[in-house]
């Protein structure tokens, strides 16, 4: 660690010393000309010229036409423009220099992104997918990752409902793991972000592109991290050239996508009597009784004057509200060809659409690189972020669901009734928006910079040395008072948390680049990194508090004081890295690469493994015999197999933690400290290793083009979680064993239907993928040496991780099956009938089945844009389809108890004979076998995105000052199709509110729905 | 050229100036590890009190009232709560039942850490051999304590004294009488030997409680067809030097021993646990239960009570409680005191509520409340008193009066799921709100009172009918309102076993030992089908054990048998 700071001092003096560097001016010539587009010899208006190696430029105007003064030593003219290839003229003490700009639709000829460099696109063997700056500001979004969603073809992404700033999940090829984590790791100009994920502290607009790595070739240079996909996010940088000013805002209105169909207060009225059906005699709950009265029935003098009255509160109306989303960015880039930088300032704000929840973002970006001379050039990119998010009370939903439609929202003043009804559990959901009356304020503050230094040592010899401080402090507040649900009328009570994250990254890195014979290119990367993360954590909460007004800035007032915790959590982690790249006659292409990492987290003795990686391609379309491809612009053939580790596992646990116990002598604490993890000094890495073949392809000249991938993923030595019969007197473990495997295809395809001289484009962008998960082995075998399940923990040989093993519904029991429910259940007629798969006569635990997985059957998108003149329009669908989801929400508003609101269902009665949903009953808080009814097919189709934008023609920006003007107005999620009804079956459940990692395969039952946004935008640029 | 050299020699101290294997060591600071805590005096003791510890997710809280109390013929169900199937006996009272999961998976954490205390002990520098033996004789007790209470509800099962050193993933089903033979007679016989009479920290097991549970096992197991012939014998003995030895009385009233004024309201329950007659209770201590340092606390004031606060006049407070209408008792439990001589029934029953809330108090027709603050708003009369409160008499009151009637009699103010009598000896009306679920009360596990009457029991099974009345006696007596002794009294003709097991009832009323003193004596399932209307069209003889959770079951290797009657098991 102090090495890193010496270097990283060293770094930092460096680079401060050129900030101070100078500009120099020289004696004039004038130059001017037109500037065309080669395809169609129509005038190009904003083109950028400039003179090679200086900051002297300007741009074309709106006829082609550009004049520039020149110093008399200029050589070289820089002709750029978005969408053409750059051209280089030599002056040669010309006065008119006119240009015919080629399009650049040949995408193939990117330059890309990849782990520790850039390769142009031609030359790379591994699976990386890319998307552009423009494809993500399209979705107006604060989180990077959900601009992606439906993009990429294998990379899944699913949203955890409608709260603002809410953390989407992310999945490329699906999971491997099944205990350790399955998030990939994001790489931020080079530094890998080491404070605790906070993937939406990152402005959208700020990104120039993103790549996401896919396969173990190209992921294994990540070694340990890299196990679940790599995302390389590269900010902008400022351009050599004239300064550049851009303001980007829009402004839009969301509002709830689906509501959810709960009983009005008659249907309610019917559910509660038919649950309340006694026997007259008996006086006990029978499924054929009687009735009782409504004044048996309803316990409350509120609800049947509401019956009497027909009165019923929508209390999903009354919570919900038009929330807004708005974005503002001010940018300025520019620089000499010493010095660019690029700068940004961002307001984000979002107001959800339930009140209380929102989501307050701002960012400021510094990107600058310097040369200071032929040797040395230095950089730095710094974000620093603020974001205040209001969670909001997650009960302001669960009672609008819950609260029975006959209680009453509001007194004669207006003012909500803490208890609709009388009865106490079910408080006003409109008490919690109150205002003071609950707040959750989360505030996250981030520094994340990257530094570096480059030296040109010697030709073709290049050190790099990066140094990434990630800085992340996180403070949740929260403050409950008396009339919330929590309280229910107790005092109001308090909880301050603190976290702090940091983090750093420092890498030295070498690389040698030489070409010889004419046909032989070498490239060779030398890599040394050290990263390491310290994170404390504080608690505290109170109780009691004396006054409301303090919320939670007070908490030393409040009467009792609560459990208070700290924690100290540190890792480190050691690498060592080596790659070559051999391109020989510019066709035939090789990549091998070792990374050996050493992490602290790790058993002494298996802390270190090698990561191997190779790849190959064969750049068929510049064979001889291709010549004549006809049609075919480009084919490229790779194949590629390699391996990475996961490491995210907690820290210590190989050393088996105590935990503490409380007990008490008499009123003096006896703090016992008790066995909690049995220790596992075995612990190692988990490795996948992924085979993985390639085909890039073009065709009609680059007008349609795309690529093909097939894989394999094998994880073998899987960081499980055994869950351990309780006689062994622990809970679970968790060891290397077992494997797992992932077969998946991709398709990703760019297609240019039309292209025509008259200005009208279309252009599509498709993709789709589809993966098969099993598990191989789970280290349990029969005494033949057979590979056995694992019912205890649901996995089972050659399905999925995640599947859904329960009984199987397959009716209600019926008035006239008394004999038969009773002997197959103990059950009567209105209980749901399961399966009595082994048909033994008798359902058992054995009955138990797998009733599907979430793993979806494909899943993909496709974003179709149009242009013509000024306009275009885009619009963006993605699909998710074949995957089963687990609705927790049927398990919390479907309960059939009569005592809460339900779910709109069709119930049995007796005059009812429905075989969907069985008999309301007062004497159970759920129905029995409930959990076979929350399985449903979760496969949905959404309109992403629609935009119609328009660009004014230069005539009228220019007579108002500007090089650019765009308006566009825009609906995201403005559309779905699901055959889950209730809901949005893109909703995954979190295990608690602060866990980033939520189970994709669970539809949450606190989730705030999804909403729609409309908006309008403009784009100006100076 | 300078440039160069020194951009070299950097890359090379970047690459190799740094040591690897310290860089990667892992410190854990902020928690401790067993390997090198447990190696200390300090973390042989800290390891002892966790031992301790795994009393309190079971008594106290719901699932151990749930366990014991539901399913009996003293207490059937109020309106509230998921865990109903414990008293219906139903198909929902199955291997997935997540409180026999939870009992079983945390005795066995338990066991596992009495265990580890044991097996670590050797070679800690500095512990004193003394109390190395004394602490072996706690846990040793504890461990007796939690086999005891695992073998009673789930029959044969998976019996080890070591602890769990790597992955296990086997378990074994062990006959009942071996976990008896190897677990519990034994720790118990070594916990007697050794323990002290009194300890200093109050709490700490001591030798008149291992007395006083090797007598209970003892009883329990001289039921059972593998009972040893001197069972009982010993268990009297045993009982016997429980009643005469250490000291304890019999709380001067029954309403001291539970902190409460004559109108059932606590007045000071803190010294109420100081009370002679404890013998061991598992302790709660107010700042932790307040701060939530102690999530479990006592619960029992939540569970007994009926729902007043939606009452006319009443509202919610912490003096009267928050109800959450679990267990109501039954007719039988109702009918079992003579209330004209047995006190019992009026010092732990609330009679009254006082109104607390005046917006809603009821009013005439000029709008003028009917009482005021602080008045009578709602009244049980109670067992015997019910006759005199008619519908006339009902209407000539303002408040609300609460009687046992049948169900269809168009007012709804009588007993049933939501409004019953309220049991209120475990009420805590210190708790720091309304809301707070976790009392400070100790939960009495052993107190004297119960050792006369399992004294009584095991002379009535050794035919000794005399000296069981004489027990029974003493209890009665306190029990008596004042004048009334000689009519509480009874003959030992009386002192039958169906006798005892009612005045159990009327004596440890709620206090979480019904469910085991009517499986010991093999009297659940006719009781239950007698007197718990709920529970009774269920019930089977395979009910006197507990299913196996499906969880130990799926997770064992091999599996693991369910008991029989449940699905699933062998047939």
């Amino acid at each position: 660690m102090r090495n890193a700071l010496l270097l990283a001092r060293q770094a930092l003096g460096i680079w401060l010393l050129c900030l101070f560097s100078a500009y120099s001016l020289h004696a004039q010539n004038t130059i001017s000309g037109t500037v065309t587009d080669g395809e169609n010899s129509e005038s190009l208006p904003g083109v950028n010229v400039l003179v090679k190696g200086s900051t002297i430029g300007t741009i074309t105007d709106v006829e082609g036409n550009y004049s520039l003064s020149v110093p008399t030593d200029a050589e070289t003219l820089v002709f750029s423009s978005v969408g053409f290839l750059t051209e280089e003229v030599e002056i040669n003490n010309r006065s008119t220099i006119d240009m015919a700009m080629m399009p650049d639709i040949q995408s193939l000829s990117e330059v890309v992104v990849v782990g520790y460099g850039t390769q142009e696109k031609r030359d790379v063997t591994a699976a990386i997918a890319s998307i552009d700056n423009e494809a993500i500001e399209r979705i107006p979004t604060p989180s990077p990752v959900e601009a992606m969603q439906g993009q990429v073809a294998g990379v899944d992404i699913n949203q955890g409902g409608g709260r603002p700033g809410q953390n989407a999940s992310i999945r490329i090829r699906g999971r491997r793991s099944i205990n350790a984590s399955n998030d990939p790791l994001f790489v931020v100009d080079g530094i890998p972000l080491t404070g605790g994920g906070g993937i939406n502290d990152i402005n959208p607009n700020d990104i120039q592109s993103i790549e996401v790595l896919k396969d173990a070739a190209a992921t294994s240079i990540y070694g340990s991290r890299g196990a679940n996909g790599v995302i390389l996010i590269t900010t902008k940088r400022g351009t050599a050239g004239k300064t550049v000013v851009t303001y980007d805002g829009f402004y839009g209105v969301s509002s709830v996508l689906r509501t959810v169909d709960m009983m009005n207060g008659q249907e309610f009225a019917d559910l509660r009597r038919e649950s309340r059906r006694i026997d007259p005699v008996t006086g006990q709950v029978a499924w054929d009784g009687e009735i009782p009265a409504d004044n048996l029935a309803f316990d409350d003098p509120v609800e049947i004057e509401s019956i009497a009255q027909g009165r019923s509160t929508d209390w999903q109306d009354l919570v919900l509200q038009n929330g807004f989303r708005t974005n503002h960015q001010v940018g300025v880039r520019g620089g000499s060809e010493k010095t660019q930088f690029n700068t940004s300032l961002n307001y984000y704000n979002e107001e959800g659409i339930i009140p209380g929840q929102d989501f307050r973002r701002i960012t400021g970006r510094i990107n600058l690189d310097h040369r200071i001379n032929d040797v040395f050039k230095v950089g730095m990119s710094t974000l620093t972020s603020n974001i205040r998010q209001n969670w909001g009370s997650g009960a302001a939903w669960g009672e609008a669901l819950a609260t029975v439609p006959l209680g009453v929202p509001f007194d004669e003043e207006g003012v909500p009734i803490f208890l609709p009804t009388n009865d106490g559990i079910r408080t006003n959901p409109l008490s919690e928006l109150v205002d003071g009356a609950y707040t959750d304020e989360r505030n996250f503050t981030r520094i994340f910079s990257s530094l570096y230094l480059e030296a040109n040592i010697a030709k073709g010899l290049q050190f790099r040395v990066n140094f990434g401080p990630d800085i992340r402090f996180e403070r949740e507040g929260r403050f409950r008072g008396s009339l919330t649900n929590a309280n229910r009328g107790g005092p109001a009570d308090a909880r301050i948390i603190n976290r702090s994250n940091i983090g750093y990254t420092l890498e030295n890195i070498l690389t040698y680049d030489k070409e010889f014979g004419g046909i032989h290119r070498l490239k060779f990367t030398a890599l040394q990194s050290i990263q390491g993360l310290r994170r404390e954590e504080h608690e505290s909460n109170v109780a009691n508090l004396p006054y409301e007004s303090q919320e939670f800035y007070n908490i030393g007032t409040a009467e009792v004081k609560g459990d208070l915790r700290s924690r100290l959590e540190e890792w480190t982690l050691a690498s060592y890295m080596g790659r070559i790249n051999y391109e020989l006659n510019d066709r035939y292409l090789f990549q091998v690469s070792l990374r050996a990492d050493g992490s602290s987290r790790l058993a002494p003795g298996s802390k270190w493994t090698v990561f191997p990686g190779a790849s190959v391609g064969w750049r068929l379309i510049d064979e001889p015999f291709m010549a004549n491809a006809g049609p075919l612009s480009e084919l490229k053939l790779r194949a590629s197999y390699g391996s990475v580790g996961n490491t995210s596992i907690d820290p210590y646990q190989t050393q088996g933690g105590l935990q503490r116990r409380v007990y008490a002598w008499d009123e003096s604490p006896a703090f016992g400290f008790g066995l909690n993890q049995i220790p596992n000094d075995q612990l190692g890495w988990e490795i996948s290793s992924t085979l993985n073949l390639g085909v890039d392809f073009g065709l009609f000249a680059g007008r349609l083009s795309g690529s093909v991938e097939v894989y394999q993923t094998r994880t073998t030595d899987l960081l499980l979680e055994r869950k351990l019969p309780f006689t062994s007197g622990y809970e679970e473990v968790l060891q290397n064993i077992g494997e797992t495997r992932t077969n998946g295809v991709e398709l990703g395809i760019n297609a240019v239907p039309i292209a025509t001289n008259g200005g009208f484009n279309w252009n599509i962008d498709f993709n789709i993928s589809h993966y098969q998960e099993e598990i191989v082995s789970l280290g349990l075998r029969d005494e033949d040496g057979n590979e056995l399940d694992d019912q205890g923990n649901g996995w089972f040989i050659g399905e999925p991780v995640k599947v859904f093993y329960d009984y199987e519904k397959i009716g209600i029991y019926q008035a006239n099956e008394v004999d038969l429910a009773n002997d197959l259940e103990n059950k009567v007629p209105g209980e749901i009938k399961l399966a009595d798969t082994d048909g033994n006569g008798r359902v058992e635990p054995d009955d138990r089945v797998i009733l599907g997985t979430d793993i979806p059957d494909f899943l993909g998108g496709i974003t179709n844009n149009f242009s013509y003149k000024g306009f275009d329009l885009s619009f963006f669908f993605f699909f998710r389809m074949g995957q089963m989801v687990r609705s927790r929400f049927h398990d919390s508003n479907n309960s059939l108890f009569a005592r809460y609101n339900n779910l709109d269902v069709d119930y049995w009665t007796i005059d009812n004979p429905t075989n969907a949903f069985p008999r309301p009953n007062q004497n159970q808080e759920r129905p029995r076998n409930g959990s076979t009814l929350t399985y449903f097919d979760g496969s949905y189709v959404k309109l992403r995105n629609v935009t119609l934008g328009y660009n004014f023609p230069e005539s009228i920006t220019e007579s108002i000052g500007l090089s650019r003007l765009r308006v566009y107005a825009s609906a995201q999620n403005p559309w779905f199709w699901s055959r889950y009804e209730t809901f949005d079956p893109e909703a995954p459940d979190r295990p608690n509110e602060d866990d980033g990692d939520p189970r994709q395969t669970e539809v949450g039952s606190g989730v705030i729905p999804s909403s729609s946004i409309y908006l309008l935008g403009v784009n100006i640029q100076f | 050229m300078k440039f160069k050299i020194s951009i070299i020699t950097l890359a090379m101290v970047a690459f190799f100036g740094q040591s690897c294997e310290e860089y990667l060591e892992e410190e854990l600071v902020s928690d401790v590890s067993a390997g090198s805590y447990y190696t200390t005096v300090q973390g042989f003791e800290d390891a002892v009190r966790a031992t301790y510890s795994w009393m309190k997710p079971f008594y106290g809280v719901e699932r151990g009232f749930t366990m014991t109390v539901f399913g009996t013929d003293v207490h059937t169900n109020g309106a509230d709560g998921g865990h109903k199937p414990i008293n219906f006996y139903d198909t929902d009272l199955n291997s997935e039942q997540n409180m026999m999961r939870d009992t079983w998976r945390d005795f066995y954490r338990g066991i596992n850490q009495a265990n580890a205390v044991i097996n670590r002990a050797e070679g800690i520098e500095g512990l004193d051999e003394e109390v190395k033996n004394q602490r072996f004789a706690e846990v040793r007790f504890l461990r007796a304590l939690y086999y005891f209470n695992l073998v009673r509800f789930f029959g044969d099962l998976h019996l080890t004294l070591e602890e769990t050193e790597g992955v296990e993933t086997e378990a074994r089903r062990d006959p009942a009488s071996e976990v008896y033979a190897q677990a519990i007679i034994p720790d118990l016989e070594f916990a007697v030997n050794t323990l002290p009479s009194t300890q200093s920290d109050q709490g700490r097991a001591t030798k008149p409680a291992a007395e006083f549970l090797l007598a209970k096992a003892l009883l329990t197991r001289s039921y059972q067809p593998f009972g040893d012939g001197n069972d009982l014998a010993r268990a009297e003995a045993l009982l016997t030097s429980v009643i005469d030895n250490y000291g304890f009385q019999l709380a001067d009233n029954y309403l001291e021993l539970w902190g409460l004024d004559t109108l059932a309201v606590p007045v000071n329950i803190a010294s109420a646990e100081d009370n002679p007659e404890i013998i061991f209770a598992v302790q709660n201590s107010k700042q932790q239960v307040d701060e939530g340092l102690d999530n479990q606390g006592h619960r029992g004031h939540l569970y007994f009570l009926m729902e007043y606060d939606k009452l006319p006049g009443m509202t919610r407070d912490t003096e009267n409680g928050r109800p959450w209408k679990r267990f109501r008792p039954t007719e039988y439990q109702l009918s079992l005191w003579d209330r004209t001589i047995d006190r019992r029934y009026d010092e732990t029953y609330k009679h009254v509520w006082f109104s607390n809330s005046e917006g809603n108090i009821p009013t005439d027709e000029a709008g003028n409340r009917l009482y005021e603050l602080g008045d009578t708003a709602v009244f049980i009369p109670g067992p015997g008193e019910a006759d005199r409160w008619d519908g006339v008499a009902k209407q000539s009151v303002p408040y609300v009066v609460i009687t046992p009637q049948p169900q269809f009699d168009g007012d709804n103010r009588f007993y049933n799921e939501i409004w019953y009598p309220t049991l209120t000896k475990f009420i805590d009306n210190t708790r720091p709100n309304r809301q707070h679920t976790q009392g400070q009360r100790d939960f009495y596990l052993m107190r004297l009172g119960e050792a006369y009457l399992l004294r009584a029991e095991a002379r009535i099974q050794q035919g000794n009918a005399g000296g069981a009345a004489e027990d029974i006696n003493i209890i009665r007596r306190r029990a008596a309102w004042d004048g009334m002794e000689a009519e509480m009294e009874i003959t030992a003709a009386e002192a039958t076993l169906d006798f005892l097991l009612e005045e159990r009832a009327r004596e440890m009323d709620g206090e979480g030992h019904r469910w085991f003193t009517l499986t010991r004596t093999g009297t659940l399932v006719e009781r239950v089908r007698a007197h718990n209307p709920q529970g009774a069209p269920n019930i089977q003889d395979y009910h006197i054990v507990r299913p196996i959770p499906q969880e130990q079951i799926d997770r064992t290797f091999g599996g693991y048998p369910q008991n029989p009657g449940y699905p699933g098991a062998d047939t």
